[in-house]
């Protein structure tokens, strides 16, 4: 990072920072619409090097199919035009039925193995008893969060609902630890920013 | 034939990526990797209808002299001038796009990280609020592994960290795994309705 | 590779598969092929089920859902906005999927009771699309008139989101944010913001790292799969309820099978199960 570089990188750090200050200031506001409108040309750019330009070239070669993806692509912009709208719809329900397709094909084999993760070895073996404990504990605190998800089950059951019970509180301890493992991570990032200010930019650290 | 044809899309586009991915000569003929391919290719082409929009927006804001119209300047000029550098010279050192890139969007992303911290602390206090048991065992929760993780821990009792650990192994681990396979569940379900054509609010009115 | 050279191909590596797989299917994704079949089959006969008019169990109450009118009505009463939020993702994310009928729920009461939507997005695609449900709904609620093609909108594809939303709350202050879909590290900051301009808050996710967040900072949140039962229960139409039904008899599955799993672990040292992942 050169010397202005870091200057324009301090002073929008701190132009940045004044939204805790005053929620609706100029300074803030400069800052921020300037960095929706060049992290969008950005996003932009960097798509057109990394798939548009070398689709332009698998064209050249011959690959004639591409122009499908590229058609499908530029039917969504028919939106703003009337009579051809319904090219839109069909732009939108190609990028819907892809992403559908593509939950099914790819996330199966991550379900399976979870659901292989969650066996766990209740007794026997050469596991120490602290351990086996503490395994029972995973065991039903996990049956007792899923049954938390049955969504068609009637509550009024009182083994349904006992576990529905005990699995909201399981599901709420794990959510407090994980926000309480999130805080201090988050606090080191803010310490690399204000390194960033009198180390790199004032050279004061 | 309005409403069977955008359906029919988004099955046949669904179906695609699952007989490219599961059955075996789909694989060998490459079919994912060329679906795949598309996919990228039609995103990329489809991204800038973005620009149409913050465009249009912010040129009604201007059009119509609404508060913050000069703003609204400023960040149509930031994105087309920019834009312009981008597409002519490309994301290679030492062009528009790099000294930008590295002396104010990465600046600006990490210091936007770094100020969750910020909103962090305010959160806690907020959740201090314990409206209900439920809620009371997740700021306890929260409180005890942030003491765990700090040197005060080992100054009560060499078994906070050790407990804190237990916790996230065991219960909350245990949570977790049946948030994940609800949550893939729900997926599933989700995508066969989009595929059967049962969920169709994507095509709108020619849903009904 | 021409069409003839990839069939060669085929026939060859399919002279070393198993019999099992019969040359049809990928060796080492068989497995999960088999789980989605048979809960696409379990789903298929509650939808015949549905369809044929059997009685359907119902949908225990959403709370969250529920909530969605009533933070609507305090809007109107205020004359102050709706914010609503579809998370980071694209349209090939299932929570931003499972947020479409959410929308379209919300648009329409706002439609109705001639509350201001807005509605900024961060994808283009999913822009689109919402643009469109949000539209329909005006014009299902008899109010063409009234949606304001400015009020729905791409905002930015990055955290560029994040500021634009902390600008646009402070300025215009909704009284209702509804936050629906796939969130990262901004989740904090957009429920923060709701919580410092006084909005009643409705967080749905089942991005993990991110549901605390919700929990803790919202009126009202989701919890993974609830966010995607909550189109099921918010039409309350019989053929998505059974589709719920299907849901909970695999789940119910997938509890036996856990129990038997563990039980055979501890018998026999291992499962089958392992191999049947891999085949």
């Amino acid at each position: 990072m050169t010397g202005a570089q870091a200057t324009v990188a301090a002073l929008s750090t701190i132009g940045l920072w004044t939204w805790l200050y005053d929620r609706e200031n100029v300074v803030f506001e400069v800052v921020q619409n300037l960095y929706i409108g060049l992290t969008f040309a950005y996003g932009i750019a960097l798509q057109y090097a990394d798939y548009l330009r070398p689709a332009l070239q698998r064209l050249q070669h011959g690959q004639w199919t591409i122009l499908l993806a590229i058609a499908l692509g530029l039917m969504l912009y028919c939106r703003y035009f009337k009579p051809v709208e319904f090219l839109g719809r069909w732009s939108v329900s190609y990028f819907v039925g892809y992403g559908a397709g593509y939950v099914l094909a790819f996330t199966p084999a991550v379900f399976l193995g979870q659901v292989n993760g969650s066996f766990t070895r209740l007794w026997g073996g050469a596991t120490p008893a602290g351990t086996l404990a503490s395994d029972w504990v995973f065991f039903l605190a996990l049956l007792a969060a899923l049954i938390y998800f049955f969504f068609t089950i009637s509550r009024r059951n009182p083994v349904v609902g006992a576990g529905v019970g005990v699995g909201r509180y399981v599901i709420m301890l794990a959510l407090g630890a994980l926000f309480g493992s999130t805080v201090l991570f988050r606090y080191s990032l803010l310490f690399g920013r204000v390194y960033f200010i009198f180390h790199t930019w004032l050279h004061v650290v | 034939m309005k409403k069977e044809i955008p359906l029919a899309i988004t099955g046949l586009s669904g179906l695609m990526v699952i007989v490219g991915e599961y059955l075996r000569f789909a694989q060998n003929l490459g079919w994912l990797t060329t679906f795949n391919t598309w996919f990228q290719v039609a995103t990329t082409v489809a991204f800038p209808i973005g620009l149409v929009s913050l465009t249009l927006v912010h040129g009604h804001n201007i059009q119509r002299k609404r508060a913050d119209w000069g703003l609204s300047i400023l960040m149509l000029a930031a994105t087309y001038v920019y834009l312009a550098f981008d597409l002519v010279s490309g994301p290679a050192n030492g062009t528009v796009m790099s000294w930008v890139y590295t002396a104010y969007i990465s600046p600006v992303a990490a210091t936007l990280y770094a100020m969750t911290s910020f909103l962090i602390t305010s959160a806690t206090f907020r959740t201090f609020r314990c409206r209900n048991r439920e809620a009371t065992l997740l700021v306890v929760a929260a409180l005890f592994i942030v003491v765990a993780q700090s040197p005060l821990a080992g100054l009560i009792s060499h078994y906070w960290g050790a407990t804190a650990t237990w916790i996230i192994n065991y219960p909350s681990n245990a949570a977790f795994r049946a948030i994940t396979l609800g949550a893939y569940l729900g997926a599933f379900a989700t995508a066969i309705r989009i595929l059967l054509g049962i969920e169709r609010a994507h095509i709108g009115s020619l849903a009904k | 590779m021409s069409l003839s050279a990839s069939l060669q191909a085929w026939l060859a590596a399919g002279k070393g598969a198993t019999a099992a797989h019969l040359w049809l299917f990928q060796p080492g994704a068989t497995g999960s092929l088999v789980a989605v079949l048979l809960f696409g089959i379990v789903v298929y006969v509650m939808i015949q089920r549905a369809r044929a008019g059997a009685p359907m169990r119902q949908i225990h109450p959403l709370p969250g859902i529920d909530a969605i009118d009533e933070a609507i009505g305090r809007a109107t009463e205020m004359g102050r906005p709706v914010f609503y939020s579809s998370g980071d993702t694209g349209v090939t994310d299932p929570m931003t999927i499972a947020h479409y009928p959410i929308l379209a729920h919300v648009a329409r009461r706002c439609a109705r009771y001639d509350t201001r939507l807005l509605q900024p997005n961060e994808d283009p695609v999913v822009y689109t699309v919402n643009d469109s449900i949000v539209r329909e709904a005006y014009l299902e609620a008899g109010r063409p008139e009234a949606f304001n093609p400015d009020d729905v909108w791409f905002m930015n594809n990055s955290s560029g989101y994040i500021t634009g939303v902390w600008d646009l709350m402070q300025k215009q202050r909704p009284a209702a944010s509804i936050l629906y879909g796939d969130f990262y590290y901004d989740a904090i900051m957009l429920v923060e913001m709701g919580g410092l301009v006084g909005a009643v808050q409705i967080g749905a996710t089942a991005q993990i790292p991110e549901l605390p967040f919700f929990v803790a900072g919202c009126d009202y949140a989701l919890i993974a799969e609830e966010m995607y039962a909550a189109s099921a229960y918010i039409g309350h139409e019989p053929v998505l309820t059974g589709t719920v039904v299907a849901e909970d008899l695999y789940k119910f599955a997938m509890f036996v099978l856990i129990v038997v799993g563990a039980v055979w672990l501890s018998i026999v040292g291992s499962t089958p199960f392992s191999s049947f992942v891999h085949f």
